[in-house]
């Protein structure tokens, strides 16, 4: 074989690979199909949102496939993405974005809990990107990389992962770091 | 400090006027700089991403159409490292692999001091139209891309000397942009560089694009290149988004900064419901060397005034619209064209009104995993080649 067909045996190999690499995370990763109708109505209707301005430059597979597992992460990023040339995120839009992706990552890391497999999308210790102005959701420690909603009476807005036996919950949207 | 003892009185207060001047030059550059600093995080957030596309291209026309273009597997690879440091100081790298080798198409920082202001310096895509906000395969719908754009993929490309500005086109150089917000539903985006701009040889009659990617990235002519853009985006509803935007880039493209280039643009997108729309249109005027002895290197005599006009225009158009029809299939319809007006070399296959016109539709297959195949079939009508039908089988991976 020629050192080009050798060439092309290897890019195509390496194609192959990473082609199966990305099929063989079909939990995890959904492309661009995610089947929201379990998630609660608030989560949904800011997914509608993520999905119309999220793939105004790209498909949906890049946020899906970004492996971000940090809260303050998030808000990073969607905070360059909303500055992206026209990307229809407004600060308003930028938060419900946001919303919809820490649910998401929670979800995710909720599923892997369940799976029983060692969680590679560690919970931090806390969520160090909320801004000074807004509190810190109040939560309950329950078990290692799970954190519930507070109970019932307690102030503030549920946050985190939802507990394998409850219903899913949905995140305070955070607000963005910089502001215009 | 020094003191004004062994000075004479008005060198020593020119002294001081220059010491306070310095003084505050820090002052302001100290002041700038902690409004940079991390406002919570001290951490850097690290992101990696990347495609790769292999490509089949098939002229159904042509037995031997690798005479006329790159036919028969493709592969595009590009592996991308974003780095934010803060909430205000960010870094991309890019590396690319494609018909041209491994090409860095990305390496700059941002510093965002408002979002209003954003400097971007380094190696970066200048900000010129739409298409270029998602050249990535793994972006895009079509295996190839619309011909006002296309780097390699369109047949005649030769004849043609490809595009009218081949993306992803890359340069050095400093960009300054923002955006801006007027209340929920009206975001201006605006950009301004300067770049090394496009590169050709001397008493050339065109750009050389292979110049631009040629290692190591330099300019060829001491003097930068300018351009910007303006875009205007209306939210109208959730579901609804419309952009206009318009783009120019000027500049000399030989080592003399004899022969000048004016590029411009305009582009249209709108999203109703799930239905995507996408409009371009290029232009770009470009100065010809006519030489010593312009009748033996020109084909077309001399106009009406007697004298060789010195410049081409090249032109080109896309408009084209996808629609997701289930979860799975997308649908996807372009019409496209190039044109290229003026006079032509002694050698060239081309006359001087040369167009090509593109019919694409395709069909992409979308896999769960980021995985999609995107099949597609294109009619090309040439004012001055045989018509071809050619296809598209691509394979592309988002990670």
């Amino acid at each position: 074989m020629t050192t080009s067909g050798r060439l092309w045996l290897l890019l195509l190999l390496s194609s192959a690979w990473a082609a199966g690499s990305c099929a063989s995370q079909l939990e995890a990763r959904r492309g661009d199909a995610l089947d929201v109708s379990g998630y609660p109505p608030d989560v949904q209707a800011a997914y509608d949102v993520f999905a119309v301005r999220c793939s105004r430059c790209h498909t949906l597979a890049r946020p899906f496939n970004a492996r971000i597992t940090e809260d303050a992460h998030w808000i990073r990023y969607v905070a360059r993405m909303r500055l992206q040339p026209a990307s229809g995120i407004n600060q308003k839009n930028g938060e419900i974005i946001l919303k919809f992706l820490l649910f998401y990552t929670a979800e995710l890391r909720r599923q892997e809990a369940s799976e029983g497999a060692p969680p590679d999308i560690p919970r931090p210790p806390e969520s160090p990107g909320w801004t000074d102005s807004e509190p810190e959701p109040p939560t309950r420690q329950v078990d290692a990389g799970v954190v519930e909603p507070a109970p019932p009476g307690e102030t503030g807005v549920d946050s985190g992962a939802p507990s394998s036996d409850t219903a899913p919950t949905s995140p305070p949207a955070p607000a963005l770091g910089r502001d215009s | 400090m020094k003191t004004c003892m062994s000075t004479s009185g008005r060198a020593c207060r020119a002294s001081a006027r220059r010491s306070g001047f310095a003084l505050a030059i820090v002052f302001v550059a100290a002041a700038a700089l902690g409004s940079l600093r991390p406002t919570r995080v001290a951490s850097q957030d690290h992101n990696f991403a990347g495609s790769v596309q292999t490509n089949y291209l098939w002229v159904a026309t042509d037995p031997d159409a690798r005479e006329q273009t790159f036919d028969g597997f493709t592969n595009e690879l590009s592996l991308k490292v974003a780095v934010d440091f803060s909430d205000a100081v960010s870094a991309n790298i890019k590396l690319c692999y494609g018909c041209h080798g491994v090409e860095l198409g990305m390496a700059f920082t941002d510093l965002r001091v408002l979002d209003e202001l954003n400097f971007r310096a380094g190696r970066f895509s200048p900000s010129f139209g739409d298409f270029p906000l998602r050249h990535d395969p793994a972006n895009h719908l079509t295996a190839d891309k619309p011909l006002p754009y296309d780097m390699g993929r369109m047949l005649r490309l030769r004849e043609f000397n490809l595009s009218v500005l081949p993306a992803p086109y890359v340069d050095q150089g400093l960009e300054i942009n923002g955006t801006h917000w007027f209340g929920d539903y009206l975001q201006l985006d605006y950009a301004a560089y300067l770049i090394g701009g496009l590169r050709g040889g001397q008493d050339a009659v065109d750009v050389d694009f292979m110049e631009s990617r040629q290692p190591y990235y330099v300019d060829n002519n001491s003097e930068p290149a300018v351009g910007g853009r303006a875009a205007l985006t209306w939210d109208a509803t959730p579901d609804m988004m419309f952009t206009v935007g318009a783009s120019g880039m000027a500049g000399h493209y030989d080592p003399k900064r004899e022969l000048e280039y004016v590029l411009l643009g305009a582009d249209l997108y709108a999203r109703l419901y799930t239905l995507n729309l996408h409009a371009e249109y290029l232009v770009r005027r470009t100065q010809m060397a006519l030489g010593d002895d312009p009748d033996s290197r020109f084909r077309y005599g001399p106009g009406g005034s007697g004298e060789y006009d010195d410049f081409f225009v090249k032109d080109g158009f896309y408009v084209e619209g996808n629609l997701p029809v289930t979860r799975r299939l997308e649908l996807v319809a372009r019409f496209d064209g190039l044109r290229r007006l003026g006079n032509v070399t002694i050698n060239s296959p081309l006359r001087s009104r040369s167009v090509v016109l593109r019919y694409t539709a395709g069909v992409n297959v979308v896999f769960d995993g980021s995985v999609r195949l995107k099949v597609s079939g294109e009619v090309y009508d040439f004012s001055d080649f045989d018509d071809e039908v050619a296809a598209n089988v691509g394979f592309v991976a988002a990670f």
